[in-house]
């Protein structure tokens, strides 16, 4: 995920071509800025997040998309209005 | 084109070259980053991006994906909030106490504006990664000719998923790829239309 090749796709569907070679010039913009993408990322998410606090989010979000129950939305909020 | 639920583990999957990510991938890539830093190579997600480019391939992240990933991290950002307050400061820093990020939330929205410059560079990282962040006005037309609405409650009933799992498949559709990479099971019930790499 780290290449610094631009992306080369044949077939791409039309509302792709476009975007993929934009895609591919803030790529390099990006990680001339950054430099290893994936260790910054890694910086990012520990300087500012804990695994907990991520991991019960994520649970949380997953189990608002199976249906079952969590307090993630605020469902009854018009009521108390 | 009929498709299937490939795993990834397995040797000798086919690996697309183009391919939708779901938000769970996302989550679970960030998550490595608390990992033992011997255990990274072998976690399954990091694999996936390993081979994603090895063969050059394009990852691409649907507007909901996108929208559900900020909101993971918002709320991790506040649940990170929540736990590092006192008791006493849980009960007398706002008007009324505070049980949890998202009374948090409702009383404070400095820690959401302080979290922006972050929540950028999470965006960015992404892009810099070689994730393909597409928006909705990028997505091209639906191919039934239903409208945005009635194609979803569609999908809705035709995959039995939930209201933005069958959203992102809908733009998985209108980017014109049915390659969706998935930790969801759920997903896999869109297996008829769509191959699910998991």
């Amino acid at each position: 995920m780290t290449s610094s090749q631009p992306t080369t796709h044949t077939d791409l569907p039309e509302v792709l071509e476009r975007l993929v070679r934009a895609h591919d010039q803030e790529v390099v913009r990006l990680r001339e800025k950054f430099g290893d993408p994936r260790l910054a990322l890694f910086i990012l998410t520990r300087d500012r997040l804990d695994r907990e606090s991520l991991v019960g989010s994520a649970s949380q979000h997953g189990d608002v998309r199976a249906g079952g129950e969590d307090d993630d939305d605020d469902l009854d909020a018009w009521q108390r209005r | 084109m009929p498709g299937s639920v490939v795993d990834l583990s397995q040797s000798g999957a086919r690996f697309p070259s183009v391919v939708i990510v779901d938000t769970n991938v996302l989550v679970e890539y960030l998550l490595t980053s608390f990992l033992n830093p011997a255990a990274i190579p072998a976690a399954h997600v990091i694999q996936f991006f390993n081979d994603l480019l090895a063969i050059n391939g394009l990852a691409i992240v649907p507007p909901t994906a996108f929208t559900e990933f900020v909101h993971v991290l918002v709320r991790a950002r506040y649940q990170h909030a929540y736990g590092q307050m006192t008791l006493v400061e849980r009960n007398t820093r706002y008007a009324s106490p505070v049980k949890g990020w998202r009374d948090l939330y409702k009383h404070d929205e400095s820690i959401l504006q302080a979290f922006l410059p972050d929540l950028d560079q999470f965006r960015q990282l992404l892009i810099a990664s070689g994730l393909l962040l597409v928006s909705p006005g990028d997505l091209g037309p639906i191919s039934s000719g239903r409208r945005r609405d009635a194609e979803l409650v569609y999908l809705i009933g035709a995959y039995g998923l939930d209201s933005n799992d069958a959203a992102i498949l809908l733009e998985a559709q209108r980017i014109g790829i049915t390659d969706l990479v998935s930790l969801d099971v759920d997903m896999q019930r869109a297996q008829r239309d769509f191959t699910i790499y998991t």
